[in-house]
């Protein structure tokens, strides 16, 4: 593969030992040519170093940062880190993403990932600038929201321009719906991360860096820059994104958006969430609220809106208010108060919950509410009725400090139904244990890659999004595009391209080749890294195949864990136009075979084949799993 | 990052290295710019780059 000279990386891997407070650094290059970066590099760590028999909350559990290969260069969109940990929920593959400014300046402090290991004996902040790493006492922070740490970090460290990222109460506390939140807004989110970096005694990690990103081919990058440039310019929904944000254009309420059941109302009682409730949220409500729209590192596009709530009991300011937002603080919830739901993102978000977690197993809560599972006995006098924005405000309050029903609710939505029963089990939605806050009847890509990918419930993996009616109903080819999807989103995660931006890289085609292509042009130019788009997508179906393995070694997955949660399969949507809609088992078992077929795996396990695996040259990982019986016979 | 690459001839990004800084006040959103003494106007480029790569229109050259 290319030359000899790695260009384009800070050029270090650190490890950081909080139990030993060793630190010591090695080099990106003995990892890069094989697995590119971020999650790339993550995953073959994670599948390589760790044990089966670790406990997500050990001090041996791996916590790795991994910046994209093109963060900290002119590449567009070019802003996302990757988190990889052993999963809280479920064990298994845990992994989350977002974007900002801290892995860019990540790489300009010299390093490209971060793993961390072992548990500190009282709390710690880990201090990264030019080449150099220190753990600091961190005892001052305990308590601190997200935002109050960023403050405090940067004021004590005399650097405005600092990045951190860090747990809030939610981590401390070891609540499972915990986040990782960086620059403020950008919540690495699912798989429990907030939790596992608490459960180490680490606060948050503050970066600073002034070292050069070194291109290797500058001529051939800048043109490929540019012509990714002109493609953003010419996509249609580019300036739409620039004046309103991602919400401004993706959650209009003309309908279409908020049908195809991506929110799911009332803890998935429904997908159809009536008109008037929609016009009180939507897109062209929350405008009223939008002061301005920021972009992350390198994005030139920009989606993020600055909120502003000026005054009332809600009283609020600060970054984001996504779809999600207004699936977990609104349509989840019933609730159409759109300064309340500005609150409970701003308030989750200085917590250092994951909404999206979080707000699944308060949805939960309020249906046991209504079904007499639950009283106001059990909620300290909480109404829990749909609807009750100021009840979903405390419930995070709750959680985040485990008051109360908070302590049951940290523990996710599998644990809490098995603990409470009562039937309770049943309308909890959970892919492979974890928590899931997306909508999957209606869309069949969508629902097949959330419940599919390694790191499942999650929609940043594997789902193939449609607005189109005649696409997104379909079962038809779901196999196939799940298949091509997950290996593409590898690229993008080892990469560090936003995935809510890459479809401009490809609007003109619809096609994910047209985007790796124009990916690896990118990477190659800068790194000196010899890619296809062939190649990459090869690299991108070996991490897959990396995460996959986890999952059968580390938490005992098999083709049981990937169906749906029950309440998919037998309730089906209630009103609206998709009315009757439900995943349909047999076809769901006939797309798993095609899938697996796909991959080369066993049809009834769902393991992988030792010649599968030696095919993308990973016979370690075949062999790993001869070791420990999990292969097929 | 386009300004370092112009002091750099064309081979490094680095905030570090370029003429202009960007930073965002946490308690109102807003995004100031300042330019030091080190920009030259991208002598030796056929525009100043930091002209040519703003997506958002944010600089401009005025004669």
């Amino acid at each position: 593969m290319g030359g000899t000279r790695l260009c384009g990386y800070g050029g270090k891997i650190l490890r950081v030992n909080l139990s030993t407070g060793k630190i010591s650094t090695q080099p990106t290059e003995k990892y890069a040519r094989r697995f590119i970066g971020g999650r790339g590099i993550n995953a073959w760590i994670m599948f390589d170093e760790m044990s089966p028999e670790v406990h997500p909350l050990d001090p041996e559990n791996l916590l790795i940062y991994g910046a994209g290969a093109l963060l900290g260069t002119m590449a567009p969109f070019a802003c996302r880190v990757s988190i990889e940990t052993k999963n809280a929920f479920n064990g298994g593959v845990g992994s989350a993403n977002c974007g900002g400014h801290f892995g860019s300046e990540l790489k300009f402090a010299g390093f490209d990932n971060v793993v961390i290991y072992g548990r500190a004996e009282n709390l710690v902040y880990l201090w990264i600038h030019d080449d150099e790493a220190e753990l600091r006492d961190a005892s001052s922070l305990w308590g601190k929201t997200t935002w109050e740490t960023e403050r405090t970090l940067r004021s004590d460290l005399g650097d405005e321009g600092i990045r951190v990222s860090c747990i809030g109460p939610a981590g401390e506390n070891l609540v499972r719906s915990a986040c990782i939140m960086t620059d403020r807004a950008k919540a690495a989110g699912g798989s429990g991360v907030g939790q596992i970096m608490g459960s180490k005694r680490l606060k948050a990690l503050a970066v600073r860096g002034s070292k050069p990103i070194e291109i290797a081919k500058p001529e051939e990058f800048m043109e490929a820059v540019d012509e990714a440039r002109r493609r953003v310019e010419r996509a249609p929904d580019t300036a739409a994104y620039r004046a309103a944000g991602y919400y401004g254009v993706e959650s209009v309420s003309d309908g279409k958006p908020w049908e195809a059941g991506f929110r799911p109302v009332r803890n998935g009682q429904d997908d159809y969430w009536d008109p008037e409730k929609i016009r009180k949220v939507s897109g062209e409500a929350m405008a009223r609220y939008r002061k301005r729209i920021l972009a992350c590192f390198g994005c030139p596009v920009g989606c993020m809106p600055w909120m502003e709530v000026e005054d009332g009991p809600y009283k609020i300011r600060g970054e984001g208010w996504w779809n999600n937002s207004s699936n977990s603080y609104c349509t989840r919830v019933d609730c159409v108060n759109p300064e309340a739901a500005l609150k409970c993102h701003l308030l989750a978000n200085q917590l250092g919950l994951d909404g999206d977690n979080a707000a699944v197993v308060i949805a939960w809560a309020f249906e046991c509410y209504e079904r007499g599972l639950l009283t106001k006995k059990d909620t300290d006098g909480l109404e829990l009725t749909w609807g009750n924005h100021d009840a979903v405000l405390a419930m995070l309050e709750k959680l985040a400090y485990r008051e109360g029903i908070g302590d049951l609710l940290a523990e996710g939505v599998k644990r809490a139904s098995e603990r409470l029963g009562k039937g309770s089990e049943a309308f909890a939605l959970h892919i492979k244990g974890q928590d899931t806050l997306d909508g999957i009847r209606i869309s069949k890509g969508w629902a097949f890659g959330i419940v599919t990918a390694p790191c499942a419930g999650r929609h940043l993996r594997g789902a193939v999004h449609s607005l189109h009616p005649e696409e997104f109903l379909s079962y038809e080819g779901v196999p196939r595009r799940v298949f091509l999807q997950e290996q593409f989103k590898a690229i993008l995660d080892m990469t560090g391209i936003c995935l809510y931006n890459h479809g401009i890289l490809s609007w003109e085609t619809r096609y994910e080749k047209t985007a790796a292509e124009l990916l690896a042009r990118i990477t190659s130019s800068a790194t000196d890294i010899d890619l296809s788009a062939e190649k990459f997508m090869r690299i991108g179906r070996q991490v897959h195949n990396l995460e996959k393995a986890f999952n059968t070694l580390h938490a005992g997955f098999t083709r049981r864990d990937d169906y749906p949660p029950q309440r998919y399969w037998n309730e089906p949507v209630k009103s609206g136009p998709y009315r009757g809609e439900r995943l349909d088992h047999e076809t769901w078992e006939r797309m798993l075979d095609e899938y697996y077929e796909l991959h080369g795996w066993d049809r009834q396990t769902s393991w992988q084949t030792r010649e599968c695996l030696e095919r993308l040259n990973l016979r370690q990982v075949a062999d790993k799993l001869d070791r420990f019986g999990k292969l097929p016979s | 990052m386009a300004c370092s690459f112009h002091h750099s001839e064309h081979r490094f990004f680095s905030p570090a290295l370029s003429s202009t800084r960007v930073s965002r006040d946490n308690d109102t959103g807003e995004i100031t710019m300042s330019i030091d003494s080190t920009c030259d106007a991208c002598s030796n480029e056929s525009a100043p780059l930091c002209v040519r790569y703003c997506a958002y229109g944010a600089r401009s050259v005025v004669k």
